[in-house]
Parts: C-alpha cells; sequence; structure tokens
C-alpha cells in the first residue's frame, strides 16, 4: 500500500495514521510529502498541494541506504508534524518538527538474540509503551518535547525474558538519525524453575543493600561489601541465581535499593555492569556473583562453588575446609600431627625466626607463613610449645605467644606449627584448616603412663582437600 | 630441651639419658617406665621414640619374663662422673649407637647384667594364696620340732 493510503495530512500540517500496520521509512515519509507538494490540488484526506508551505526537508544527503534526518517545517500557521500515534509507523531515521522543539529518533536493537526475544525501552526511569512485536526493533523514540530532551535524550534497550539470559544497552538519540543498540541473549540452563516456584523462593534468599564486610577465612581478611545476599532453608546456589533473575526480569514487581527490578542493573554505579545476569552469573556449577555482594549461608556441600568479587574490586574465592582426624584416643593420649620432613619425620624446620629475644610475646619468620595456618594455634620455637593468638601474613608474624619466650632465640633455630598438638581428654582430636595444596603429615600417638601404655604409634597420611583420618592402634606397652 | 623424671633426665636433642649424681645402680624397668613418661611428654613427642621395651610376659604368680629395654637411634645412658662402679641391673638394656647403651663417662665402669633367661620375681605380693599361706604358717617351727622329740618319752 501507498503511503498515502495510510495516512492524512491537515490543512495545519498534522501528519496522522489513518490506517494499515505498514512501518514506512523517514525517506517514503519525507518523499510523499514532497509529492504532494508539488501537486496542483489537494485530494482526499491529504490537504497539502504546491499552494501549501514546503512541508519538509533533509539535513544530509538523501541516502535511501542510511538514516534520514527528516524536518517537518512550520511555515506560518501551518506546521506539518506527526503524533505519536503516527512515529509508530515510521522509522529508519529521525523526525524533528515544530521549530525542533519536537524530536522523534531512530532506534534499532542489533545483536545475537534468542529468536522473538521480547524487547523494552526505558526512558526517563519507565517503561516505553510497546508498539512493537517481540525481536529486534526499529522504531522512533520521543526524545524532545517542548525544546526539552527527555533524560538528555538517552534510553536503554532491554531484553529480560525468565529462561534466557538478559542483556541491555544504553543509547544516546539526541543526534537524531538512528541509533543501533547492541542486545544479545541465549536460552540460560540454568534457569530451571517455573516462574512461581522462582518466586517462592523469597522464603529461602534476602537480599539487603548497605555497607557490610566478610571473610571467607581465604587468607585476605575482612573485605567490604555494598550489600548482602543471604541464604537460609538449604537454599541452594542455583536456587538463588534462578531467585535473582526474577527479581530482575522483564516483568518483576520488585523494587531493589529504590530501583524497578526490571531495570535493576547494578550495585554500585562505580561498577562495571553484568548485562546477562545483574546479581551474577552461574556456570558450571558454580555462582558467579557480582561485584559488591557478599554471600552468606551457602550450605556446606557448595561451600566452594561461588565466587565474589569485593567492593575494592578483588575477587574473592572462598577457601577449601580440610580436617585431620585422629582417633580411637583415650584421655591422656598425647597427640602431634605435624608436616611430613619428607623422610617420615617431623619437619621441624618449617620456618626460619628472625632472632628474637626471651621475653618476647610475637616471633616474625623469614618464610611466608603457609595459607593453611590456622589463625591461632599451637607453634614449636626450639622445640618448645608456645600457643598463638594471631597471625599477621603480611608481615610474617606469629604473635600474642602464651608464655612469652623463654629463651633468646636464633635464626638456626627450628621452628614449625604443628596441626594438632595436645593431650587429649577426648576420643579423637580433629585439626580443620583452609587447604592450600596436598601435603603429607606424620602422626603421633603417645601415652607413656595410666593403666594402659601404649606403644608409640606413628604413621604419615596423605593430606588431600578432603582431608585425611586415621584411628590409632592401640598395643599396649610393657 | 629436657624431661626429668628421677633419676633420670631425659636430653632430647642430644639424645642422651643422664644419669643423677650418686646413682650407681639403675634398674630397667624404672628406666623404661621413666622412657615412657619421657618420649610420651609434652618436650618429647616431637622427638623420635627413646626405647622399646619387650619381656615381662607373666609366667605365673609373682613371676614375669625378664624385661629387655632397647635403646633406639642414638639414645645411651650416661652416669655421672666420678670414679665408681655403675650397674644397670633389673633387666637387660641394649641398643644405642653401635648396640652401645653405654655413653662414655671419664672414671666410670658400668656393668651392665644381662641375662639371657632372665625373670622378674615379684615380692611382698600374693606369692602364695592365702591357704597355702596359712598351712605354711602352720607348721611347728624347728624348735618346736626339737622340743618334741626331747620331750618325747619313749616306750
Amino acid at each position: 500500500m501507498p503511503i498515502g493510503s495510510d495516512f492524512s495530512i491537515s490543512a495545519t500540517g498534522d501528519v496522522r495514521h489513518t490506517s494499515g500496520t505498514t512501518v514506512y521509512s523517514v525517506l517514503e515519509l519525507h518523499a510523499w510529502l514532497q509529492d504532494l507538494a508539488d501537486d496542483v490540488a489537494a485530494s482526499g484526506n491529504d490537504l497539502l498541494d504546491i499552494l501549501a508551505p514546503n512541508p519538509s526537508k533533509l539535513d544530509g544527503p538523501r541516502d535511501a541506504a542510511v538514516a534520514s534526518r527528516l524536518n517537518l517545517l512550520t511555515s506560518g500557521s501551518v506546521a506539518f508534524n506527526l503524533d505519536d500515534d503516527a512515529a509508530q509507523y515510521i522509522n529508519f531515521g529521525s523526525v524533528k518538527q515544530a521549530a525542533a522543539a519536537v524530536q522523534y529518533s531512530g532506534l534499532k536493537t542489533i545483536g545475537g538474540i534468542v529468536a522473538a526475544s521480547p524487547i523494552y525501552v526505558v526512558q526517563n526511569g519507565a517503561k516505553l509503551t510497546k508498539f512493537w512485536a517481540d525481536g529486534h526493533i526499529q522504531i522512533l523514540v520521543k526524545v524532545k518535547t517542548g525544546g526539552a530532551l527527555i533524560d538528555s535524550g538517552n534510553v536503554t534497550a532491554f531484553s529480560r525474558k525468565w529462561g534466557q539470559t538478559y542483556s541491555h544497552f544504553d543509547v544516546a538519540l539526541s543526534a537524531g538519525g538512528e541509533s543501533n543498540a547492541a542486545l544479545s541473549t541465549a536460552s540460560d540452563s540454568n534457569i530451571v524453575l517455573t516462574e512461581a516456584n522462582a518466586a517462592a523462593l523469597s522464603a529461602k534468599v534476602t537480599v539487603t543493600f548497605g555497607d557490610t564486610t566478610l571473610d571467607l577465612g581465604n587468607g585476605n581478611g575482612s573485605k567490604a561489601y555494598k550489600g548482602t545476599i543471604a541464604l537460609t532453608g538449604g537454599c541452594t546456589l542455583q536456587e538463588a541465581y534462578q531467585y535473582l533473575q526474577y527479581l530482575t526480569r522483564e516483568t518483576s514487581a520488585a523494587t531493589l535499593n529504590g530501583i524497578p527490578g526490571w531495570r535493576y542493573r547494578v550495585l554500585n554505579a562505580a561498577y562495571t555492569e553484568i548485562p546477562s545476569a545483574p546479581f551474577g552469573t552461574f556456570a558450571g556449577g558454580t555462582f558467579f556473583v557480582a561485584r559488591g555482594w557478599a554471600l552468606t549461608g551457602v550450605q556446606a556441600a557448595e561451600s566452594t562453588r561461588y565466587q565474589l568479587t569485593a567492593h575494592d574490586g578483588t575477587t574473592q574465592v572462598p577457601p577449601t575446609f580440610a580436617s585431620i582426624t585422629v582417633g580411637n584416643l583415650v584421655s591422656g593420649d598425647r597427640i602431634l600431627v605435624t608436616r611430613d620432613n619428607g623422610s617420615g619425620g617431623v619437619l621441624k624446620d618449617e620456618y626460619t625466626p628472625v632472632a628474637d629475644l626471651s621475653g618476647a610475646t610475637s616471633l616474625t619468620v623469614v618464610e611466608t607463613i603457609k595459607t593453611d595456618t590456622p589463625a591461632s594455634g599451637v607453634i614449636r620455637i626450639k622445640g618448645r610449645r608456645y600457643a598463638y593468638s594471631a597471625i599477621n601474613t603480611g608481615t610474617k608474624t606469629f604473635s600474642g605467644l602464651s608464655p612469652a619466650l623463654v629463651e633468646n632465640i636464633v635464626t638456626a633455630d627450628d621452628v614449625f606449627v604443628p596441626l594438632i598438638d595436645i593431650q587429649t581428654a577426648a576420643t579423637s582430636e580433629t585439626a580443620s584448616f583452609t587447604f592450600a595444596s596436598a601435603f603429607t603429615a606424620r602422626v603421633d600417638v603417645r601415652n607413656g603412663s595410666g593403666a594402659s601404655p601404649l606403644i608409640p604409634f606413628q604413621t604419615t597420611l596423605s593430606v588431600t582437600s578432603a582431608g585425611a583420618s586415621v584411628n590409632a592402634s592401640r598395643n599396649l606397652d610393657v | 630441651m629436657t624431661y626429668y623424671v628421677a633419676p633420670f633426665t631425659f636430653r632430647f636433642p642430644q639424645a642422651v639419658i643422664d644419669v643423677d649424681a650418686a646413682v650407681a645402680d639403675v634398674d630397667c624397668i624404672s628406666l623404661y617406665a621413666a622412657a615412657k613418661l619421657a618420649q610420651a611428654s609434652e618436650e618429647g613427642i616431637i622427638y623420635d621414640r627413646i626405647a622399646a621395651g619387650s619381656g615381662l610376659s607373666l609366667l605365673g604368680p609373682g613371676v614375669q619374663v625378664g624385661l629387655t629395654v632397647e635403646l633406639l637411634g642414638a639414645w645411651q645412658l650416661r652416669f655421672g662422673s666420678g670414679n665408681y662402679i655403675a650397674r644397670v641391673a633389673g633387666g637387660n638394656l641394649v641398643g644405642g649407637p653401635g648396640d652401645d647403651p653405654i655413653a662414655y663417662t671419664p672414671g666410670v665402669q658400668t656393668l651392665l647384667i644381662q641375662s639371657a633367661a632372665s625373670t622378674v620375681v615379684t615380692t611382698g605380693g600374693t606369692a602364695l594364696s592365702p591357704a597355702e599361706s596359712a598351712k605354711l604358717l602352720s607348721l611347728p617351727s624347728a624348735s618346736d620340732t626339737a622340743t618334741a622329740v626331747w620331750t618325747k618319752t619313749l616306750p
């Protein structure tokens, strides 16, 4: 159908859509207006002929291959113009009118998206009423009215369909012509719940905005975060991911820190956004939480299946906790678990001490303190047993020694940190620590007194991320 | 690092068991009891085992196979200096570097009283049952027997 069949022009210049669903280009609009403007006399509902003012002119060359910038002209009482409804049937370019006080600009989405991905456009914090079909769009957006740009002429194209990865793209439309918004969506295999089931997870996932700190125990200390995602009730990481996607889908009714969920993008304006998943992505069974979010309540079975990014931008990976358990003990047994020295013995020269004086309550070592060293525990200095209350990996210092050093320490003295060094009152002893790498441990269990002196039990254990355990053999000594 | 159980001082870094001065007689059972305490102590747990003991199997009431104490690794027994004869008894003491369980001390001659078939007899215990003890105590003494013979009137 020719454009003239779908539009009318009033004597005062109002160009209105009257019928049809065809969308015409800006250039076609201009060509039609100019065609009417040289007619001898107006006809039908197109009240434009050679006696009327010039209705339009192009800014820039006439080229059907590029988006056109059209000016609808005003002359005296005749002001050629589109209304918002008519603009829905025009695309591929921009239209200025009312002496440039009103402007429609072209917006086109491009990129790889799932077929018929729904797209919505947000302008000045509100969704534009959709007049387009699902899938890529090529439309005109009113960006200026009354001589003022609406939100500086900026809009954002979104696609956030449940079951797909999300996407959004900011576009500046103030310059006119047509601008592209690159979107990318894909089927999200990690979304396995229905929206209703995802909604029910609100009982298990709490999102709180506000400064907080969290120490994952990975040796990096306490880190600052700007919000907390708290899991309860046995919520899995994948469930949490789905709920957070649910909160930010196109039809979300949630409000996140004062922002509607459907346009929530990032926790802090300084952070890099993750368009596909505003709270973080889920891949390979691991939740890569968006920057600034602390995550709590993760189940033990998934304790290493997430990754955070602290406010300072550092990646925080939860540590793998391992434990060594020595069982089949009786009260009074003395247990020592240390690192093996490579030949089945106790590794006594694990660290080289910096010379220190008797009476000191801290000891600095030359080597980097191993990441699997407990934050507090027992340290053997020159063979003598001391408790320490803190370590500083930066200064390589064990502090809070108790008792204070009873003798001077020189660099040749042996220093090591046992994993277990205790006389037990229980039937088993366990040491939990942050696993760094596999190692061989030496285990000694001795009891030389009481009614059942024990032939010293000694063995080595291969300690992996799964930990290790052993039961002492209780062979009575003579 | 030392650990003391009278009359022994266990010097772990040196692997030496010093016997207190003026103590010339060492009983193997006491020595081994002390070694067990020392190697299971806070000080001793980080070092290798000091000694291994064998024997003391029960042969009967109050009678056991003798104890053999083997000093392990470089461990040795060392007596205090002086001019005397030291004795190690109450079992067999073996082991030590080069199978020498005794460290040299100037002026001290050490006598290791060894036995291939030693036994330990418990004294002051219950070697006899109460009935046996009563029966034994009820027997007439030699004096009673002599008096009875002297006063016996022949028919």
